[in-house]
């Protein structure tokens, strides 16, 4: 695996998904990088100390002239100025981080991503795609951004399965509901999505003995297993969300211990 | 990186190729994870806090981004003294730095337990004594706040402890150098100064506090004025070295540092917002000794006492 390191990178394309979600492209510098589905950056749009952290991102594609698509929304100060910077901007990259998701073994691999958790599951979809059967799912909630979000993910991937949970576009219901009836005891799952997601999840892998491998995310101070910030607790033990992670056996998590 | 001796320097009777430090629990314990090249420039490193017993550490938000700085409240997870010897510090010992072990721990006993473990598998190690961690709730005031607790503690382990001695004091104190002059007389080789500042913070959203802990430790650079002031205050106060750590991001941090009375410098968070600060801060100290003509880092130590500022300098606005 790459060692992780500090380094810039330019800004070369930046899309519109929604209002309020971008993909942009990063090509770095002086670096080939070698990344798995799964594994993130951390990323810093400014080069002052204020924001002072910088901020963890999974990697939803990967083009063939070394640049990188970070798919994000605005949440607060520091994707504000990721989402400010224009073509041919700096950034600051730190990377590759994580174990990413491990090879498939599964006749099929179902990517299921909740909202903005889809981004890492796009990445996996094309690195995938010659050498497994893939089949996408995206699940959303009611809020508006949500529907030009899916149409542009169905522009990309036409053939996605997607659930909203009022029913304004795809088929009503969950994203868990839409397993549930799509399930083939010769899949594995990998998934991203807000925790509750997982929560409701855990009754899929209990009755199905087939694989569920998530993508977990958490606030980050350092990126490269330094600080202990980021800790999950499983049956083995506190792990390390950036380090040790960010993908998880579901079954490995236990969520409702401190 | 070139290395030059004029950044070598002696705390205690032990030799450090340079005075910069990684302070405890910013580093992994693995070196595996080490990122290429983060190491330039260290003259050793200390490890996470660790405990006789094992710990999970602190439920809820750990890490919170403020202004010019970040808030932690991890609570010592860690796998225990046992665990610690018998596997990662295996590993640390082939990194080819000095390794300082910071300890934590609850009761006198707790501390012997601790030092006689240490010693049965690593030696006369040097060691730092967490006298300040705000982060552990269990009862009571950190063994900083009470200066009679703080004598104790350090004369005890003092004489339990043949190798270097240091005790990262608390900022959280209504006086930290009479608890500076404590660890000094009790037998202190060096005073870390020092640990992160107490805070607090609300989660605006939800109207509720962001740490199950309600206050955490504030770190970066938002606190490097507050620890320069305890450095130069402590360094006119007690002879033995004085180890700055709090919110140095830069070599002009660090030189700062120096010359307020620091013999070395810790870096902590400096790491989050770029891996190779410790590696940028070797460099521009070594050049500063090239161009000032100074011998030795050593002779920097604490040259800001007795200059006053030149009232007729023309640089007195802002740039």
């Amino acid at each position: 695996m790459q060692r992780l390191s500090d380094f810039s990178a330019t800004v070369i394309e930046k899309e519109s998904m929604a209002p309020g979600i971008w993909t942009i492209k990063l090509k770095p510098e002086k670096l080939r990088l070698r990344i798995l589905p799964g594994q993130f950056f951390m990323i810093r749009a400014w080069s002052s100390k204020d924001p002072f952290l910088f901020r963890p991102f999974a990697v939803s594609g990967k083009n063939p002239d070394g640049s990188v698509d970070i798919s994000f929304k605005v949440v607060g100060r520091g994707t504000e100025l990721l989402a400010e910077c224009e073509r041919g901007q700096k950034v600051l990259m730190r990377g590759p981080c994580g174990n990413g998701f491990p090879n498939p073994l599964g006749k099929r691999l179902v990517l299921a991503g909740g909202a903005m958790g889809i981004a890492p599951l796009l990445f996996a979809r094309h690195y995938y795609e010659n050498s497994i059967r893939t089949l996408l799912l995206l699940g959303i909630t009611g809020e508006p951004e949500w529907e030009p979000f899916s149409k542009a993910i169905l522009q990309k991937f036409p053939d996605t399965l997607l659930f909203s949970e009022n029913g304004m576009i795809g088929r009503k219901g969950t994203i868990v509901d839409g397993l549930a009836e799509i399930l083939d005891e010769n899949d594995e799952i990998w998934a991203c999505g807000p925790e509750g997601m997982f929560h409701a999840m855990g009754k899929i892998e209990e009755r199905w003995t087939l694989p569920i491998w998530v993508s977990l995310e958490r606030r980050m101070a350092c990126g490269y297993g330094g600080c202990l910030g980021c800790a999950v607790q499983t049956r083995e033990g506190p792990k390390r969300v950036c380090a040790d992670g960010p993908v998880f056996r579901l079954k490995e998590i236990l969520w409702d211990e401190p | 990186m070139n290395p030059d001796k004029r950044m070598a320097l002696n705390i205690g009777g032990l030799e450090f190729e340079s005075p910069l430090f990684i302070a405890s629990g910013v580093w992994p314990m693995d070196s595996a994870e080490w990122p290429d090249g983060a190491l330039n420039g260290v003259g050793g490193f200390c490890t996470k806090g660790l405990t006789l017993r094992p710990k999970r550490g602190n439920p809820g938000i750990r890490v919170w981004e403020t202004p010019c700085g970040v808030m932690n409240s991890i609570g010592l997870q860690n796998p225990g003294i046992k665990a610690f010897l018998e596997q990662e510090y295996r590993q640390l010992e082939k990194a080819g730095k000095p390794v300082i072990f910071n300890l934590s721990f609850e009761t006198e006993e707790e501390l012997l337990l601790l030092l006689g473990y240490i010693m049965d598998t690593a030696g006369n190690v040097p060691v730092e004594l967490n006298v300040s961690c705000p982060n552990v709730s269990k009862g009571g005031l950190s063994w900083a706040q009470d200066v009679n607790a703080l004598e104790r503690v350090v004369t005890l382990a003092k004489r339990n402890w043949k190798g270097l001695l240091w005790v990262k004091l608390s900022p959280n104190v209504s006086s930290f150098t009479e608890t500076a002059l404590a660890a000094e007389k009790s037998g202190a080789d060096a005073v870390v100064v020092a640990n992160t500042w107490l805070g607090t913070a609300i989660d605006v959203s939800r109207l509720e506090p962001v740490f199950d802990n309600i206050h955490a430790g504030l770190s970066g650079p938002a606190v490097f004025p507050l620890t320069l002031r305890l450095v130069w205050e402590t360094y006119a106060a007690v002879k033995i070295p004085v180890i700055a750590s709090g919110g140095v991001c830069t070599w002009q941090d660090a030189a700062s540092m120096i010359a307020a009375g620091a013999s070395a410098v810790q870096v902590g968070s400096a790491l989050f917002s770029d891996i190779l600060a410790t590696a940028k801060m070797y460099e521009g100290l070594s050049s500063l000794l090239e161009k000032r003509n100074i011998g030795s880092v050593a002779d920097l130590t604490g040259i800001a006492h007795g200059r006053r500022r030149d009232t007729n300098r023309e640089d007195l606005r802002h740039g």
